[in-house]
């Protein structure tokens, strides 16, 4: 081999290996400071931060519903201690209450209704995938929605949502597109849970899936 | 100027270059509020404390619901061995809260845990793929729901239909309340149904490619005693009545 004819070049050469080897030793651990320093709470988007508080006070506000609620239950049933018609007057209430949660009859409320259709013509037709129903669903339910059901069927804690071919299975019953998804609640409010930027609407519209919401003032919801 | 000094001047150059490039690295790797960027905005620490104090809150008055819960449990029991009506009742009424995931739930299944990446992604990886996000939870949910699960629970949160999972930009919220990975999600019902369903999906074997290719963690594995915790957000709705 032939040996660098300079000795200057030479030292230069060997500084710039040198250098560029603990450049190199340097970037990844910097690459890593990063990452942790964006992980750490005060670098997230303050927006991001403020989300988490509003959906931490929502949470408090449940919590001290319930807390208040079981309060009052509690002190009704130790001034009913010795009356027994009052303690059943009492328990009958949360019965029929929480028939109603967990689906015993019929429910009334005001709330929104989506219709969902898929694209059919075109050279590549849109299909409504999986991750898009339980997306849309997920955003109801995330801005209050009480009761949901999805061309009639109701969802309960353990209904599974998933496209097989062209049938849409809501639990252990079958149906097909279009999709319509009735949800009780705040209507205000999931309307525009739904459409907010980023969210499941601008999702299916990209998708080519058309989505309609409706606000409605009485919905029906049964078994 | 010589030659050879002509020679030498672009290596120079470009040896001061670097050397400064490798300077500022240097510094900023011990420093690095050097740069900029790296500062937390001032209000994200009053944000940060506001956050922190509600989840101790929100922590404080579950506990206060539990308690409460056992009292009324107790009253109720008293209550029933004095009446009929009241027994049945409150027979009727257990029955309910169980099925509104008002009670704690015992039994087998299968324990799904998701993880990030402790690897640091490269200059030119995605970061997204070395963390979980909040639909891989809503996917791996909805597998549970598909192959016969009873009851589901993500870390502490038990999961009803009306639970939303969310995020705000790294955070992910399960009803409303933060999380913190790992995230366990433990769901009762039959442990091989269960395994098997969720081991063969496309989804779950996605996640378990993440796992091998940039080092998240996505384990599954059957449990014959596993605990459900109750919800304890379970309140009576506000807009939907029961019809007249």
């Amino acid at each position: 081999m032939k040996p660098l004819a300079n000795p200057p070049i030479r030292v230069a050469l060997l500084m710039f290996l040198v250098v560029s080897f603990f450049i190199g030793l340097f970037l990844p651990g910097q690459a890593r400071i990063i990452q942790e320093m964006k992980m750490t709470y005060q670098n997230q988007n303050p927006a991001d931060l403020v989300r988490v508080i509003k959906d931490l006070q929502q949470r408090k506000d449940e919590l001290l519903t319930v807390e208040s609620d079981l309060s009052q239950k509690l002190s009704a049933y130790a001034e009913a201690a010795d009356d027994v018609d009052a303690q059943i007057l009492q328990l009958k209430k949360e019965t029929v209450s929480l028939e109603e949660q967990v689906g015993g009859g019929t429910l009334v409320g005001p709330g929104v209704r989506v219709v969902i259709r898929e694209e059919s013509s075109g050279a590549s037709p849109s299909i409504l995938a999986d991750e898009d129903l339980l997306l849309l669903v997920n955003d109801l339910w995330a801005s209050g929605a009480e009761v949901m059901t999805i061309n009639g069927i109701r969802l309960r804690d353990t209904t599974a949502l998933y496209r097989a071919g062209l049938t849409v299975r809501i639990g252990s019953a079958a149906t097909h597109m279009p999709l319509t998804i009735e949800a009780i609640g705040d209507a205000e409010d999931m309307a525009k849970g739904l459409s907010f930027p980023g969210g499941a609407l601008d999702l299916l519209n990209l998708r080519r899936i058309g989505a309609i919401v409706q606000k409605v003032d009485l919905l029906r919801i049964s078994d | 100027m010589s030659t050879a000094g002509r020679r030498t001047t672009p290596f120079l150059a470009a040896l001061l270059v670097l050397a400064g490039g490798f300077g500022y690295l240097l510094v900023s790797q011990f420093e690095p509020n050097l740069n900029k960027a790296y500062i937390a905005p001032a209000q994200n620490v009053e944000l940060v404390e506001i956050m922190k104090g509600l989840e101790v809150e929100n922590e404080k008055t579950a506990q206060g619901i539990l308690q409460l819960r056992d009292e009324t449990a107790s009253l109720e029991i008293r209550g029933g061995a004095v009446n009929a009506q009241v027994r049945e009742l409150t027979r009727r009424l257990g029955e309910l809260r169980t099925r509104a995931g008002m009670t704690d739930d015992a039994g087998a299944g299968v324990v799904v845990t998701l993880d990030d990446s402790a690897k640091t992604p490269t200059l030119s990886d995605d970061p997204n793929y070395f963390l979980i996000h909040d639909n891989y939870l809503r996917s791996i949910i909805n597998l549970m729901r598909r192959y016969g699960a009873t009851a589901i629970a993500i870390n502490e949160q038990r999961i009803l239909a009306s639970s939303a999972i969310v995020c705000a930009g790294p955070i992910i919220l399960v009803n409303s309340s933060k999380m913190s990975p790992p995230y366990v999600i433990t769901a009762l019902g039959n442990p091989e149904i269960l395994s098997e369903g969720i081991r063969q999906d496309v989804f779950f074997r996605v996640l378990e490619n993440y796992q091998d290719r940039f080092g998240i963690t996505c384990s599954l594995e059957k449990n014959l005693s596993l605990l459900v915790p109750a919800s304890l957000s379970a309140s009576p709705f506000s807009y939907a009545h029961g019809e007249p």
